[in-house]
């Protein structure tokens, strides 16, 4: 019979997968808001760590920076087709878009990777597990979570306490952790440059470019 | 190259462990199954191929989803466009071109994965093509299926594909198919007009096939086969010989209703699930992941040279959605002891030092686990390196 109860182990499992999560970021989940006409402020699930991008029908909307939001410099009573957004500086999970909306746009649950990316407004975040269905690559998720579980039943009081033993899995956490987040890192965001790389450069995709006309008065030298 | 059974003995030697058996049988298999899912994660050592259909106004395909095995992409080539997709770009690089890159339409030019599920594809498909191809083989008698539509890849022995009173027949092994059907969602149906009776026998078979690959005498695909009396199943053969004594994989067991002449008989594959229809009714539904892409037709399994009629078949319809290859580094099977591990045979040591590790590390024994640990990722790093240059060397060829 184990010296940990299921309880036990269970949660420090969750703890574990929960940590990895929140250091490398590594699930993205998308979700249609129900945007109603005049109302600017929406709440977010707790499951949101970060929010990755916002698109409104399509186009991406920016976060306001802090600086424009602290020198008042916003359409606080403007309505039109919002161009930004502010998350979490005005309370938990709570985002509020600028201006704010004049339409009312429906939510929905399917092909928001597709179809409907032109017809909803789409928050990607960066997700908390729910341990099922939405978890971290279940490439490493059995042996890193194992780690976690070994190195906190050996620190907590109780009859397997064993500091020797929660040390050794403590560096070993942290060796894990960095190793499978850095491989994940290489893995998912990493460009693989094995095509691209011999390629001509004019198949590169063109940088947008800032006219002068577009920021300020010419001057001819 | 070594078994997984002998590197497990080497692991029990390691650990003075032969007939003392201190670490049961579950611990040592839990452990080597750990040691393979570390290697190929941290080495990338196992790279596959597989076939994903494309899809109109998709930005993101799920090929976490599709492709069960998937660790992450490592190319994608498009057949229709016959290149590879170029890899130098990030989501950032598409978002700072355009800030409603999801949205635009064409052919893709670039892929960047969002996470370990979705990959994006840059620009995304407006339309999507699908085949339907049809042939109620109505011509002139000839030696093959007499026509630019279907390729015969037969046994050299005889005509045995071949155009008769309207229809196929069939009198050795080989198969016939559709060139222009590649894909990884795929139909192909035909209707049974002749069945030979005391030739439907254990060596003797033929049916609607899909996502084939190779030639008659080193052939991937799934079909339909109808055996004695009409008992109708699905089979699968990998890299087999039809000529020889090959014994396809039964993938379900020989269905109760029997097929009658007159009958329509359709195989179906999308994805990792593979359906037999007969008139137009699922009557067997299996899971496989063996096989993801190929074209479709009619294949038959010989193993006499007689030339004798087998069967006849009648009214092809197929259908196909175009697909995209995908190049992907994937986690390994579960493991067999008789199986050889996905791993270089020089650097199979790294199970033994993994192992040991692992189940020093389980009776406490850290100091001893450590110097084993060392070993163990000094490996994986060279391995990593070593396998990083072959497939940028691997992928330029083909690009």
């Amino acid at each position: 019979m184990s010296v940990w109860d299921a309880d036990t182990i269970s949660r420090f499992a969750q703890q574990g997968e929960d940590l990895f999560a929140v250091t490398h970021k590594c699930i993205v989940q998308r979700v249609a808001l129900s945007i109603v006409a005049n109302t600017s402020e929406y709440t977010l699930s707790d499951s949101v760590i970060d929010i990755r991008k916002i698109t409104w029908l399509g186009r991406r909307i920016d976060p306001i920076p802090f600086r424009q939001w602290k020198d008042d410099d916003l359409p606080l009573n403007s309505t039109g087709r919002p161009d930004g957004y502010i998350y979490n500086n005005i309370g938990q999970q709570k985002i509020k878009f600028y201006p704010t909306p004049d339409t009312t746009i429906a939510s929905t649950s399917s092909n928001l990777f597709g179809s409907e990316i032109a017809n909803r407004v789409i928050v990607e975040y960066y997700s908390t597990p729910d341990y099922s269905t939405i978890i971290i690559p279940s490439f490493i998720r059995r042996r890193l979570i194992k780690c976690y579980v070994a190195k906190m039943c050996f620190s907590i009081e109780s009859k397997g306490q064993n500091l020797k033993a929660a040390r050794y899995f403590s560096d070993k956490w942290d060796h894990l952790m960095e190793r499978y987040g850095q491989g994940l890192q290489d893995l998912i965001n990493k460009p693989r440059r094995l095509i691209a790389s011999s390629t001509p450069q004019n198949n590169r995709i063109p940088r947008p470019r800032l006219n002068p006309s577009n920021f300020g008065v010419g001057v001819d030298f | 190259m070594a078994l997984i059974s002998a590197i497990k003995s080497r692991i029990r030697q390691n650990l003075n462990d032969n007939g003392v058996t201190f670490y049961s049988t579950e611990d040592l298999d839990d452990s080597f199954q750990d040691a393979y899912d570390d290697i190929a994660f941290l080495s990338r050592c196992i790279i596959k191929k597989r076939a994903v259909s494309k899809q109109a106004n998709l930005s993101y395909y799920a090929l976490a989803d599709e492709i069960t095995d998937l660790m992450a992409p490592i190319a994608i080539y498009d057949p229709a466009q016959s290149k590879f997709l170029l890899d130098d770009k990030t989501l950032r690089d598409f978002e700072l071109e355009n800030d409603s890159w999801e949205l635009r339409t064409g052919t893709p030019t670039h892929w960047a994965a969002l996470d370990h599920k979705y990959t994006a594809l840059y620009p995304r498909y407006a339309s999507v093509t699908s085949g339907s191809p049809t042939d109620a083989f109505t011509r002139a008698n000839a030696s093959d299926l007499n026509s630019s539509d279907w390729t015969n890849s037969v046994n050299t022995n005889g005509s045995y594909i071949k155009i008769a009173s309207n229809a196929v027949e069939v009198l050795g092994q080989g198969v016939a198919y559709r060139p222009d059907s590649y894909g990884q969602y795929q139909r192909s149906k035909f209707t049974l007009r002749q069945n030979s009776g005391a030739v439907y026998v254990a060596t003797t078979r033929s049916g609607p096939m899909v996502r084939f690959s190779g030639s008659y005498n080193n052939a991937s695909f799934y079909c339909i086969e109808v055996l004695t009396a009409g008992a109708t199943h699905l089979k699968k053969y990998v890299n087999a010989d039809l000529s020889q004594s090959v014994t396809g994989s039964s993938i379900t067991s020989p269905h109760a209703v029997v097929s009658a002449l007159g009958d329509t008989l359709e195989i179906e594959a999308t994805g990792n699930t593979v359906n037999l229809y007969r008139n137009g009714s699922v009557i067997q539904t299996v899971t496989d992941y063996s096989i993801g892409s190929g074209y479709i037709g009619l294949a038959t399994i010989d193993t006499t040279v007689n030339d004798t009629l087998l069967s006849r078949w009648d009214d092809f319809e197929g259908y196909y959605t175009p697909a995209l290859d995908v190049y992907y580094w994937a986690v390994p099977p579960v493991f067999a002891d008789s199986d050889s591990p996905l791993v270089a045979t020089d650097l199979q040591r790294l199970f033994d030092n993994y192992c040991v590790g692992d189940l020093l590390e389980q009776a406490e024994e850290y100091a001893k686990a450590n110097p084993f640990w060392k070993e163990y990722f000094r490996d994986i790093d060279i391995y990593l390196e070593r396998i990083q240059r072959l497939s940028k060397t691997a992928l330029r060829s083909l690009s």
